[in-house]
């Protein structure tokens, strides 16, 4: 099955088990033989239902990943970054799902994370 | 080796399950049906049935639990009736969208109410539109040869649907015949290992029991739909299957016993049929051309084999243990369908009859056929939907 | 060492489902699923977290998952361990796992629920409870709170919302036998993770019955979720408590609870920051005030603290 690409994920983000947009051709005369098919298959983001989306201060973020731990969607992961580099936090956000409710920015307590308008966004 | 034994219907059904080695048991205790129930708990306890005996709390949980079990590829059994059957109604449309060829015994019991727990066909033939396979046997060596016809058969991957087994209540169920019991060896080699991708998989997940809206749901019921149908070849290259490793051969969809000539049929289900059979041989030795049509099969449903069977007679009648409420019995709803669609049209008669467990005598079925003259020629003698036991005149005195 | 954010697996098993921004229950599957690994088999009934996760073809499940008849989560959660352990299928690191509404597990699932943990049946079901049947449209269940408006506990002039108080269903189930049973919040989600992480390694029933706000139901913020489902156990109307060998435990047992009715916290300040309490009466938040008091005498008594 192809997948498409996504958006706001690092290309050096680690492969993990996670359900991924796919591209295939449906023929509902096979699929339809069952209510039984292949695990973790997406046909849409969620990115649209955001009116603003989470940035990350890399400077401020101390990796202590309560971000990560309380984001109901998962789409904030970890870019296993090293935590002495201050140019990249411990986290990235993935843009295509991510839809924006701000829980991340509230249990942080080191103010890394900002909610910006996507109108300001490019 | 195989042996003969003296058993109830419930317990030959009993020894078919045990035959067709099912990984997981899950039922629920209702009579007529409980004798199964606990003869399979004694054949796990002894070691002859290797599978997991669930004890589940009610009959919804009954098929629920199968089905979960069978989410994971395993073979599994559920018996109920009547109140159970209704109960987890529910499941039944779930498990046949799902496409999980369990395979259920149910013994065929009137519902309330009033109560009653004895045997009438309303509980299953209530619930034909739920896509189960149901079959309905005439005797305790169907009901053994059965369950493992109908594992082959639900579990074949044209089919992959799930598969209702019908006994009469305590006319098949508690009733004791001499049953021939196939060895071990001869079940394992009519009925291979379950084998399907209709299953959790841990090397390439699945997501399961999904919903469907607009845009593909049809489909299903579309796929469903054409597989059931499908089953009908698929009956037949069984019971061919079947004969060259069991050494008896079954009729197919319907048993057609002297139809050919006959002027008047009678069509039913089930074991009212051996009784059915006497009268028949009697009105022939008398010269008369009468024959009897046994629906083993409601559905898929036998349209062809019912109207050629028809074809000819004056006149036909449906002796069923239901009524659907406002209408018709619902097998004469499907035969005159069956009619329909051959272009044939001819005099019909709904005898609607056993309800609760009521009697049903020779000298009542001998009735019938008299009635099914008498309409033939013209003279309408009774109501075309007639309740035995109250409005059949030839019953005169029976009436409570 | 106990599960933590630094040693819980990148995977992500429960991703790209609808559920409203800020949901609860999302959280509740995405971390029991990420601490149960990708063998874990799941059982979802009707309910929200089913039907945003499975809507053909946005599969949002990355492990075998399955949607089961409303009433039949503990059912198909026991078929689907027996039929894994009766041909030998089932890997050791497997959990058969149910996620299963309020409703669908205090209301309508409570039969099959008891009828699991009678037979010992070696399954972990998860309760997310949001309060109320949110999927359907925010109605009553047995474990809406006293005094919570829904769409059919509406709140008018004569009554202003719900009249009974939450079912004990951590303590019902406990009445069982159950080999472990705990309570938790989303609000302390490493405390979920670790119970999570202690049931997997338990033999036969365990159940975990975790708060999961829903601002949509409860009338609050989307970012509001994880901070009021913190305020509901720190203000005591919810606790963390487990059951296990057949003995209770605190796992926090405040000495005092905020009397401040204006401070984060107390009761009163809980109850009024979401839109389904607005017409609750001083007098009747003072009879929750003094029914939470009667519960941890009560719980307190059963830890033997």
């Amino acid at each position: 099955m192809e997948e498409m690409e996504t958006y706001g994920v690092p290309a050096n983000a680690p492969a993990i088990r996670i359900p991924t947009l796919q591209d295939t051709q449906l023929d509902p005369l096979q699929f339809a033989q069952s209510t039984c098919f292949p695990a973790g298959h997406l046909v849409t983001k969620n990115a649209g239902w955001r009116q603003v989306r989470p940035v990350i201060d890399p400077t401020a973020c101390t990796a202590c990943l309560q971000c990560y731990l309380y984001c109901p969607d998962g789409t904030i992961r970890k870019t296993h970054a090293d935590p002495v580099d201050s140019t990249q936090a411990a986290v990235f956000v993935d843009l295509d799902f991510c839809k924006g409710c701000g829980i991340c920015k509230r249990v942080c307590k080191f103010d890394a994370i900002k909610m910006v308008p996507e109108s300001e966004v490019d | 080796m195989a042996s003969r034994r003296f058993l109830s219907g419930d317990e030959a059904c009993a020894e078919g399950v045990r035959l067709a080695r099912p990984h997981v048991v899950s039922a629920y205790p209702i009579t007529p049906q409980t004798v199964v129930v606990e003869r399979l708990s004694e054949m796990v306890e002894r070691g002859d049935l290797n599978a997991e005996y669930v004890h589940v709390e009610s009959e919804h949980s009954a098929l629920c639990c199968a089905m979960g079990a069978s989410c994971t590829g395993a073979r599994t059994f559920t018996a109920t009736s009547s109140q159970g059957l209704l109960y987890m109604a529910e499941v039944l449309s779930y498990a046949a969208g799902g496409r999980f060829p369990i395979v259920m015994m149910n013994a065929n019991r009137a519902t309330a109410l009033p109560w009653n727990i004895y045997g009438d066909q309303r509980d299953s033939l209530a619930l034909l539109d739920h896509g189960w396979i149901q079959a309905y046997v005439l005797d305790n060596q169907e009901a053994l040869d059965m369950m493992l016809m109908a594992y082959a058969i639900a579990e074949d991957p044209r089919i992959s649907t799930p598969f209702m087994v019908n006994l009469d209540g305590f006319a098949i169920t508690h009733t004791y015949e001499t049953v021939e019991i196939p060895s071990q060896e001869q079940a394992d080699e009519f009925l291979p290992p379950y084998e399907t991708a209709n299953r959790f998989d841990f090397e390439n997940p699945v997501n399961m029991g999904y919903s469907a809206g607009p845009e593909y749901n049809r489909y299903y019921k579309y796929c469903a739909h054409k597989a059931m149908k499908a089953a009908e070849s698929v009956i037949e290259e069984t019971e061919e299957r079947f004969a060259q490793v069991f050494g008896r051969k079954y009729p197919g969809m319907v048993e057609a016993y002297r139809c050919d000539d006959a002027d008047y049929v009678l069509v039913t289900l089930g074991s009212i049929a051996g009784l059915a059979r006497s009268v028949v041989d009697a009105r022939r030795a008398e010269g008369q051309k009468v024959g009897l049509l046994r629906i083993r099969y409601m559905r898929p449903f036998p349209y062809a084999r019912v109207a050629a069977a028809l074809e000819g007679a004056k006149a036909f009648g449906v002796l069923e243990k239901d009524i659907s409420f406002g209408a018709e019995g619902t097998v004469f709803t499907n035969v005159n369908s069956a009619l329909q669609r051959a272009g044939f049209v001819m005099p019909s008669l709904n005898f609607v009859g056993g309800l609760g467990g009521d009697d049903i005598s020779e000298a009542d079925i001998d009735g019938m056929f008299e009635a099914l003259a008498s309409r033939a020629a013209g003279e309408k003698t009774c109501e075309q939907v007639v309740f035995l036991g109250v409005d059949a005149p030839w019953m005169a005195g029976k009436e409570a | 060492m106990a599960v933590n954010a630094k040693n819980v697996t990148d995977d992500e098993f429960f991703f790209g489902h609808k559920a409203c921004a800020g949901c609860g229950g999302s959280l509740v599957v995405r971390q029991a699923l990420k601490v149960l690994g990708p063998n874990a088999v799941s059982a979802l009934p009707a309910g929200c977290m089913s039907a945003v996760g499975f809507n053909f073809p946005q599969l949002c499940f990355a492990n075998n998952s399955v949607i089961t008849p409303f009433a039949a989560t503990a059912a198909v959660l026991t078929g689907i361990e027996a039929g894994l352990r009766a041909q030998g299928k089932k890997p050791d690191d497997c959990t058969v796992v149910g996620f299963a509404g309020d409703g669908g597990t205090a209301d309508i699932g409570l039969q099959a629920l008891s009828g699991a943990i009678d037979r010992n049946d070696d399954v972990l079901y998860i309760c997310y409870d949001n309060e109320a049947y949110m999927n359907t449209g925010i109605q009553k269940s047995s474990l809406t709170p006293f005094g919570a408006k829904t769409t059919t506990t509406p709140a008018g002039s004569n009554v202003h919302g719900c009249l009974t108080e939450k079912k004990n269903l951590f303590e019902i189930v406990a009445a069982h036998g159950i080999p472990y049973a705990a309570t938790a919040s989303v609000g302390y989600i490493q405390d979920f993770m670790r119970k999570v992480e202690k049931a997997k390694s338990i033999k036969g029933t365990k159940f975990i019955h975790i708060i999961a706000p829903c601002p949509t139901g409860w009338g609050c913020a989307v970012d509001d979720t994880i901070d009021i489902a913190k305020e509901i156990v720190d203000c005591g109307l919810w606790f963390l408590a487990e059951y296990e060998g057949g003995s209770f435990k605190l796992n926090r047992d405040p000495k005092q609870f905020q009397t401040d009715s204006t401070q984060w916290g107390s009761v009163e300040h809980y109850l009024r920051r979401q839109g389904r309490f607005k017409s609750l009466t001083e007098d009747e938040v003072q009879a929750v005030v003094e029914g939470r008091d009667a519960t941890w005498e009560r719980l307190r008594a059963l830890a033997g603290c």
